[in-house]
């Protein structure tokens, strides 16, 4: 129906609004960079913990208080911040209006951080739900609903101000993802149907749902503006971005029980899983390929501009949805499962796929909104550290999994499969350590970027109005 | 107006709907599974020792799900639905960086083991990578009265008397509470197969992968113990007596308060009786008995059956020789291989017997699909699973998964072939041929 002429609509500036939307757009990343320092920190000491057990023996640095502070940190603080942070940008700009209401963005951010706050403060007291990937207390996860309901109201307001009829496509993915999520939120916080086994059901739901249906779209509505923006050309076809937005809502809310294959979660919601994560290579493969094909022909230049971060981000997204699709399947779970694989795969989506097309936006939204540019070099050694950082990392997990995995598969004794996973622990917390050095160098560029003065010049294409 | 409406509104309607289905259903569903019998409820102090379990975050490294699968074995039976009836906040977990705690009651019962472990984990598992827990503890200068202090062993010890505070005896009664109700009927120790065979020799490696997963966490790898804690086994003299049978007894029937080489052992060792089959005992006893120095006698599975009817009445009901009728059918399938893969694949849910649980797992004595001439319908269930049928008007909400994926022909007939001809069924036998014909029939 809307077919390319849709992509070429005019994307326009209004220079009014320049600084409402600067400042906005900063104060998010910067809130977000704070917590990517402070969550990635916490991750880089629970990985040397592994290799030095009794290091740091307090109850609130211990290793089962931190985890949840890590994951919940760098997903509901840093990603999320971040991906509102660009996601209330692209909606002004693409419908070429003014922000709804400033005021309306700092209630949310303002929100997101007290979430964040009394969550990390909360766990690291030993108060969770304890539940994986949802451990706030209940009313502090009504905090961060609150904190997603302004923010969807926001965008879908700045929307309604457009002129034409046509909504971008960035912003069906990043309003619908944020409505989902509110309903997911909810889902996961009412206690009627959580007991026993019930619980499990509902956790393999929402544990894959909070992936899915909130940072996927997010990281592809912001990729499908900011990509366009740096390339200086429309996104490859409309169509097949609108086909995989369908898919991916229907597919993805189905794949939740394959957390718990071979569990005592009936076979059959096991089985309907596994068919559905086969289902969602059809999204991921046609939104990795709307972007690689609007990438075509362009390598020349791709790897001097933020671009390449949007293009590690893309792969990221296609192996790592690719490789949960194969994960999925029975016989290689009963390998996989439960070991440090998961781990790999999780860092491979959430930092290879989510946090480098995060990183894409905001090196290429950023500049356009506040006039400053990062360093070339600078974003050059962020790139490259936590590149090869995560390679390093996400190779080290899956071998260690494959190895606890036929270890137990063998009926070699568990400590022995402890052992065996060691050395690939500490490749780990090597990949790990690079990873945190690129985000003290992505912290520096922010800097530049926003309240600190920056004497680079923007690099990329004049021509093209933000 | 109207297109935001249709993909904001439209989309979220589609999501809502999917999220009901999904999520909240099976979840509305799943609550109301009703417990596993001879499942309890927590106590108060194990209560709250689930509530220290949540917030010290020990399920982000321990699974409590047992599965199917070989690799899973040590650490009990599959987990059951009815399982986690009473496990709101449940902690089936998704990393098993230690090992799974399901059973962990039964396999490692004593408690000051469990003391000693939290306190510093390397104090019994020198290769452990567990955090410590020493604000589960607090130290004293006189040990006030009711109160026992943990024995550490002297290089882990502070120098004042540790003992456990509330949250730390709470952490431990939990753990010590769990215990997997067995699915079948009292399982009667493995004794059918014969230890006729009579030579002496025993399967070294089986011994030692036994011997780690059940003794080694408190006697040590290497048979040392750990001083004044748990006694050294390397040198003992009851493991090196050619006289097995108080060997034997200790490791069938556990053994607390002894003194052994003027030092007296507080921490209470359990029975084995009815965790490990005979051969295994046999193992283990043999393992213990050829390292680390020891030269004792050899043992075979035989003398542990002889060693569990000396006891007194109650065991000997569990003890019938039932030499399973194997031998009448003429057809021929090997027999030991046919019963062990039915232990290993079916035995939790039917049970060793094949009675099942009533009104849970159907029972496979006497059913008519096991006995039938024509072994389709008994082949087709074995491969492809089975769920909500009826059987003798008797509805079963468990379902039966298929096994096409995890075993081969041969192996399924081989149980097939053990099922007809035990406990009475008289099925015809069957062929791996027919089973390959099956699986390719849809």
């Amino acid at each position: 129906m809307m077919s390319d002429s849709a992509a070429a609509i005019p994307l326009r500036a209004l220079p009014s609004d320049d600084h409402v939307l600067a400042r906005v757009l900063a104060a998010y990343v910067a809130s977000a960079t704070i917590w990517l320092l402070f969550a990635t920190a916490v991750g880089l000491l629970v990985s040397f913990k592994f290799a030095y057990p009794d290091f740091a023996t307090t109850p609130a640095l211990s290793f089962g208080r931190l985890r949840a502070i890590h994951t919940s940190g760098t997903f509901y603080a840093w990603a999320s911040q971040a991906l509102i942070g660009l996601a209330l940008f692209v909606a002004a700009r693409s419908s070429g209006t003014r922000l709804y209401s400033e005021r309306l963005a700092w209630i949310s951010l303002a929100l997101l951080n007290l979430a964040a706050v009394l969550g990390t403060v909360t766990l690291d007291l030993g108060f969770t739900y304890g539940q994986e990937y949802r451990e706030w207390l209940w009313w502090i996860r009504v905090i961060l609903g609150l904190g997603l309901i302004t923010a969807a109201w926001n965008l879908i307001a700045t929307v309604e101000r457009r002129d034409g009829e046509h909504i971008y496509i960035s912003n069906w993915y990043t309003i619908g993802g944020t409505l989902w999520t509110i309903v997911m939120v909810l889902v996961s916080m009412l206690p009627w149907y959580q007991y026993g086994l019930g619980q499990v059901a509902v956790q393999g739901f929402f544990m894959h749902n909070a992936v899915g249906l909130w940072f996927t779209p997010l990281s592809l509505g912001v990729s499908y503006y900011a990509l366009p923006k740096l390339l200086n050309r429309p996104i490859y076809s409309y169509s097949l971005g609108v086909f995989a937005f369908w898919t991916n809502l229907i597919f993805y809310p189905i794949i939740g029980a394959h957390h718990f294959e071979f569990s005592p979660l009936p076979w059959w919601l096991q089985t309907t899983a596994i068919v559905f994560s086969v289902a969602m290579l059809v999204p991921v493969l046609s939104g990795s390929a709307n972007f690689l094909l609007t990438f075509r022909g362009t390598h020349e230049w791709v790897y001097r501009s933020p671009a390449v971060f949007i293009l590690v981000g893309v792969y990221g997204y296609l192996l790592g949805s690719a490789q949960g699709t194969f994960e999925a399947f029975r016989s290689l779970q009963q390998l996989w499962h439960l070991t440090n694989y998961t781990v790999g795969h999780s860092h491979l989506t959430m930092y290879g796929f989510v946090t480098f097309a995060i990183w894409g936006g905001i090196y290429a939204l950023l500049p356009r909104a506040t006039g400053k540019c990062p360093y070339n070099l600078a974003m050059g050694i962020h790139f490259w550290l936590s590149a090869v950082g995560v390679v390093i990392y996400v190779a080290a997990l899956s071998a260690a999994g494959t190895i606890q995995g036929l270890d137990w598969f063998r009926g070699l004794t568990f400590i022995q499969s402890v052992e065996d996973a060691a050395p690939y622990w500490m490749w780990r917390s090597v990949g790990g350590s690079l990873m945190f050095a690129g985000h003290l160098v992505f912290a520096f560029n922010v800097w530049t970027m926003t309240y600190g003065r920056s004497r680079a010049e923007i690099a990329t294409a004049k021509t093209v109005p933000a | 107006m109207n297109k935001t409406f249709v993909i904001s509104g439209g989309s979220t309607l589609i999501y809502t709907g999917l999220a009901v289905l999904m999520g909240v259903l099976p979840g509305i569903w799943l609550s109301k599974v009703p417990p596993t019998p001879g499942l309890k409820p927590l106590s108060p102090i194990e209560a709250r020792g689930r509530d220290v379990y949540v917030s010290e975050g020990c399920f982000y490294c321990h699974t409590q799900q047992v599965r199917p699968l070989s690799g899973d074995k040590p650490f009990g039976r599959p987990s059951a639905p009815g399982d986690y009836a009473y496990q709101t906040t449940e902690l089936l977990g998704s990393e098993r960086t230690g090992p799974d705690l399901s059973n962990i009651g039964a396999r490692q019962s004593s408690n000051i083991w469990q003391y000693i472990h939290l306190y510093q984990p390397r104090a019994v598992v020198p290769q452990s990578i567990m955090p410590a827990f020493p604000w589960l503890f607090r130290t004293v200068r006189k040990l006030p009265p009711g109160e026992k202090a943990v024995p550490l062993p002297p290089q882990f010890a502070p120098g004042d008397i540790v003992i456990p505070n509330d949250d730390g005896k709470a952490l431990v009664a939990y753990l010590l509470s769990l215990k997997q109700p067995p699915l079948a009927p009292a399982q009667t120790p493995a004794a059918t197969k014969s230890p006729s065979t009579g030579s002496l020799r025993f399967d070294a490696t089986k011994g030692a992968a036994l011997f780690a997963d059940n003794c080694a966490s408190c006697h040590g790898a290497e048979g040392m113990g750990v001083p004044g804690t748990f006694p050294p086994l390397a040198g003992d003299a009851v493991v090196n007596d050619a006289n097995p049978t108080a060997h034997i007894g200790t490791v069938l029937h556990g053994l607390s308060g002894r003194v052994i080489n003027g030092q007296s052992y507080e921490a209470q060792m359990p029975g084995f009786s009815d965790q490990l089959s005979d051969q295994q005992i046999a193992d283990i006893i043999d393992h213990e008995r050829s390292s680390w120095g020891n030269r004792g006698a050899l043992i075979s599975a035989a003398d542990v059956v002889a060693a569990r009817a000396n006891e007194p009445l109650q065991k000997q009901a569990a003890t019938p020789k039932e030499a399973s009728p194997v031998t009448a059918p003429a057809s021929t399938f090997d027999a030991a291989e046919g019963s062990k893969l039915f232990a290993d694949n079916c035995g939790v849910c039917h049970g060793a017997e094949g009675k099942g649980v009533p009104g849970t797992f159907p029972p496979l004595a006497g059913d008519p699909v096991v006995n039938a001439t024509d072994p389709a319908e008994h082949i087709a269930t074995m491969l492809r699973g089975l769920s909500g049928k009826v059987i003798d008007g008797q509805k079963y909400e468990v379902e039966m998964p298929p096994f096409a994926d995890r075993l081969s022909n041969q192996q399924i007939a081989d149980i097939i072939n053990h099922e007809r001809t035990s406990w009475g069924n008289h099925g015809a036998l069957v062929t791996p041929a027919e089973i390959t014909k099956l699986r390719s029939k849809k």
